[in-house]
């Protein structure tokens, strides 16, 4: 349950975005989410998340959600194949996902996003293996 | 282990998933927008005053680095500039008017319009509005600020708007280009937007624009005539024969506004 509480910055970001932030920042907070948690959270935060952005931004509602569950069932369906938490695999996985985002939902798509969404998310592995270390340690304790 | 995963988190996919289209249905049916207008109004309310924090933190941070008086001229120059802007394309439709009325005895322009004031509550790639159907706003309405086009209102919900900007790339504006103080037309052309910016696209070769020709709607596809955008900035050297193109900034930074005009006919 506590785990949920990503919402509740995921939702500030939304109203942010709505008000000024020019780049899509939930989205990639939600994949990198679907990368460190298990699907059952990455798709309810997906849902959630899409929701809030929708009404945020005042865009149709169900479409955010709908792209970021799509995207995020896709990077847990591939995580077998490909290491999702992989910086060059995420960083194009989010830059695809920003293009078709903005495609669907007819906003224009500017290049600066792309950039930008991409080095965030190169930049996020760090954050992603100490998460990943900290999940082991916890399990190796309740293991032992 | 991906029979697995499918079989215990394919429903759950499904399941959100058909929640999302049903919503997306129902939303743009309008079946929902009682209920979303609801559930929106609080999250307008926290938008505005963010809003309103982002414009004075940005007027606050601003003289660190340029003077606060220098700002404060400015502001009152670059509001003089679009007065007169908007004065001067007055003068100019009016020149045109008065001797079209010596024939015609026409009223060019509707007395029915009614402006109603709207605060932004947001601006990212497009403007959000707090009116909407509830105050009589439709789709397809102008938004001005002291007579300068702001956008067209693209969606509408209960109690907000979403309005789009000359900037937006999708955005495209038949329009006229007229000299300060000179009666007539210069050009037409078409006004595109460029994440920002504007540029002003079909221009024929012929055709004598020149820096500080202003750029005004035709008052075709929808758009209301004779509001004003802005001003050619540059025109660009290189053409693909048949057209040229000019460079055209704004008479407003959509991105520090606060009250707009919708233009409800």
């Amino acid at each position: 349950m506590k785990s949920y509480l990503i919402l509740l910055p995921i939702f500030l970001l939304a109203l942010l975005q709505g008000v000024f932030l020019p780049f899509n920042f939930v989205l990639l907070v939600v994949l990198v989410w679907a990368v460190i948690r298990p699907p059952k959270e990455g798709l309810i935060v997906a849902f959630f998340s899409g929701i809030f952005l929708d009404l945020a931004k005042g865009t149709p509602l169900g479409m955010s959600s709908s792209i970021f569950l799509v995207a995020s069932f896709i990077l847990h369906l591939y995580s077998r194949r490909f290491d999702p938490a992989h910086p060059a695999f995420l960083a194009v996985f989010v830059l695809l996902t920003s293009i078709i985002y903005n495609l669907i939902s007819k906003e224009p798509w500017y290049w600066l996003e792309g950039v930008i969404l991409f080095l965030l998310a190169l930049l996020t592995r760090p954050a992603i293996s100490l998460w990943q270390e900290k999940e082991k340690g916890i399990k190796l304790k309740i293991n032992r | 282990m991906r029979n697995g995963f499918l079989r215990k988190n394919l429903p759950l996919f499904l399941l959100f998933l058909f929640l999302s289209f049903s919503l997306l249905l129902l939303d743009r049916t309008g079946r929902i927008r009682a209920v979303r207008g609801f559930v929106e109004q609080p999250i307008l309310a926290i938008e505005e005053r963010f809003y309103s924090l982002k414009l004075s933190s940005f007027q606050a941070f601003k003289p660190l680095s340029f003077g606060q008086k220098k700002e404060e001229e400015l502001m009152r120059l670059a509001g003089q500039v679009r007065q007169l802007s908007a004065a001067s394309a007055q003068l100019s439709v009016c020149l045109e008017e008065n001797e079209e009325m010596r024939r015609l005895l026409g009223a060019p322009l509707s007395p029915k319009w009614k402006f109603l004031p709207a605060v932004v509550v947001g601006v990212s790639e497009r403007m959000r509005i707090d009116k909407g159907k509830k105050a009589g706003v439709s789709e397809g309405a102008m938004v001005i600020f002291e007579n300068v086009l702001v956008g067209k209102v693209i969606r509408v919900g209960e109690y907000d708007s979403l309005v789009q900007l000359p900037s937006d790339p999708s955005s495209k504006i038949p329009s006229l280009v007229r000299r300060p103080g000179e009666k007539g037309i210069r050009a037409r052309g078409l006004l595109i937007g460029q994440f920002g910016g504007l540029l002003l696209d079909r221009v024929l070769q012929e055709e004598d624009v020149g820096r500080g020709d202003q750029i005004l709607t035709l008052g075709e596809e929808g758009w209301l005539p004779d509001l004003v955008i802005g001003q050619i900035e540059e025109v660009l050297p290189e053409g693909d024969g048949l057209y040229q193109k000019a460079r055209v900034s704004s008479l407003v930074d959509y991105k520090n506004l606060r009250t707009v005009f919708v233009v409800t006919p």
